[in-house]
């Protein structure tokens, strides 16, 4: 069952609940990584979210476009559960989950010179993160965070491949210059 | 964390939660195809009469203001249809790829396509023509052919004329009401003529009339 791809086990899972066991396996490390960076979740809100995203995964079975990698589409699911949940609670993320490794990768993707080695400027990070339009912080984490391509972004956030890149340009734009204003 | 699995795959054997049937989505697709192609129609049409109406326009005449010969109403129907052909759109899975120009300019391409087959076939010409006979309320609203020449108080009116005497015309006009047109020649006119007349109102039924020129199809009255 272990050496199945996703889109086998998504076979097997419509016959056999217990297929869907190791999918969940397989994601949900990543997907409840994914879901802490981009809310203001604790860590008990984001195992809910993932407990509604899998169930979601397992009722739209029949739905999964095999045209799509199985893990872009687990990650539009994650994506749509998270906002509505903010939705639901009437109050937009304020706060990103992420840790200081993260940071680190984040910084040298948007070329900004500075060594981030210490919590002081982890917390600057975070903090210009933070202020960035939702949209623009979505993008930076799935590129940066979540090393995502541009067409699995693209297939997660159900926007075309050239909107993706100038979102991403401007949101590290915005990411830049917030840092310059800080510094 | 790690249990979070685990307690999904409780939860579905509990609670006996089943995947949503195959047919739920072949229905949901083949519903957004439906509402896709008569959305596609639909615009095609309102395209279709929306071209006929300023095509056929009689611009030349000493016309109203111009903004009164423009088929508003269609037009509105028209932009009302592209935006929900493009959000019906919008919800097919693979769309998402296109940009918003790019999905905008294939429903209106497709829509052009569907008018030029239906102006090849005059159907907006029978339609149009069909809809005011059978519909006061419709003539008024949507036809911008006739609708501009009854407004008697800004000193514009048309309508049937239904009896001609020495100095004067009796005129049905579209609310059939009648009217004394007081005019130079009456006898130039015919009975059962469809008319226009610029001029000025002289009392509740009566215009005395400047300029007239008849319409060049047969009106619906």
């Amino acid at each position: 069952m272990e050496q199945k791809s996703d889109k086998d086990l998504v076979k097997l899972s419509l016959s056999d609940k217990e297929a869907f066991l190791p999918l969940m396996r397989r994601y949900e490390e990543r997907l409840f990584r994914y879901i802490l960076r981009i809310s203001s979740f604790s860590q008990e809100e984001a195992e809910d979210t993932l407990q509604e995203v899998f169930i979601a995964i397992y009722r739209n079975l029949y739905n999964f476009d095999e045209r799509l990698s199985f893990s872009s589409w687990a990650y539009r699911i994650a994506h749509n559960k998270t906002i509505s949940r903010y939705r639901f609670k009437k109050a937009r993320p304020q706060t990103v989950n992420i840790e200081n490794t993260d940071v680190n990768k984040l910084i040298s993707h948007i070329n900004l010179e500075e060594e981030v080695n210490n919590k002081i400027l982890s917390k600057k990070v975070l903090s210009i993160l933070n202020h960035l339009k939702t949209s623009h912080k979505e993008i930076i984490v799935l590129k940066y965070l979540e090393e995502k391509s541009y067409q699995e972004i693209s297939d997660i956030l159900k926007k075309p491949i050239g909107s993706v890149a100038t979102n991403l340009k401007k949101a590290k734009e915005s990411f830049k210059s917030n840092w310059l204003k800080n510094n | 964390m790690k249990k979070t699995s685990e307690k999904v795959i409780n939860k579905i054997k509990k609670d006996d939660i089943k995947p949503k049937p195959f047919w739920y989505f072949i229905a949901f697709k083949l519903l957004l195809y439906i509402i896709s192609i008569i959305a596609i129609l639909l615009g095609g049409l309102a395209l279709s009469l929306v071209s006929y109406l300023l095509i056929n326009q009689d611009w030349s005449f000493a016309s109203p203001n111009i903004f009164y010969l423009i088929p508003y109403a269609w037009l509105l129907i028209l932009i009302i249809i592209y935006f929900l052909a493009y959000f019906n759109f919008k919800k097919f899975p693979r769309t998402y790829k296109f940009t918003k120009t790019q999905l905008l300019t294939f429903i209106i391409f497709a829509s052009i396509l569907i008018a030029m087959f239906l102006n090849s076939a005059n159907l907006p010409e029978k339609l149009h023509g069909s809809f005011c006979q059978k519909s006061r309320a419709y003539q008024q609203i949507f036809d911008s052919q006739t609708r501009p020449w009854h407004r008697p108080d800004e000193g514009f009116i048309s309508g049937e004329i239904i009896a001609i005497y020495d100095d004067k015309l009796l005129l049905r006009d579209l609310n059939r009401n009648n009217w004394e047109i007081i005019v130079k020649k009456p006898y130039f006119y015919e009975i059962g003529s469809s008319w226009r007349f610029i001029g000025e109102k002289i009392s509740d039924n009566q215009f005395e009339a400047q300029q007239s020129r008849p319409w060049l199809r047969q009106k619906r009255r």
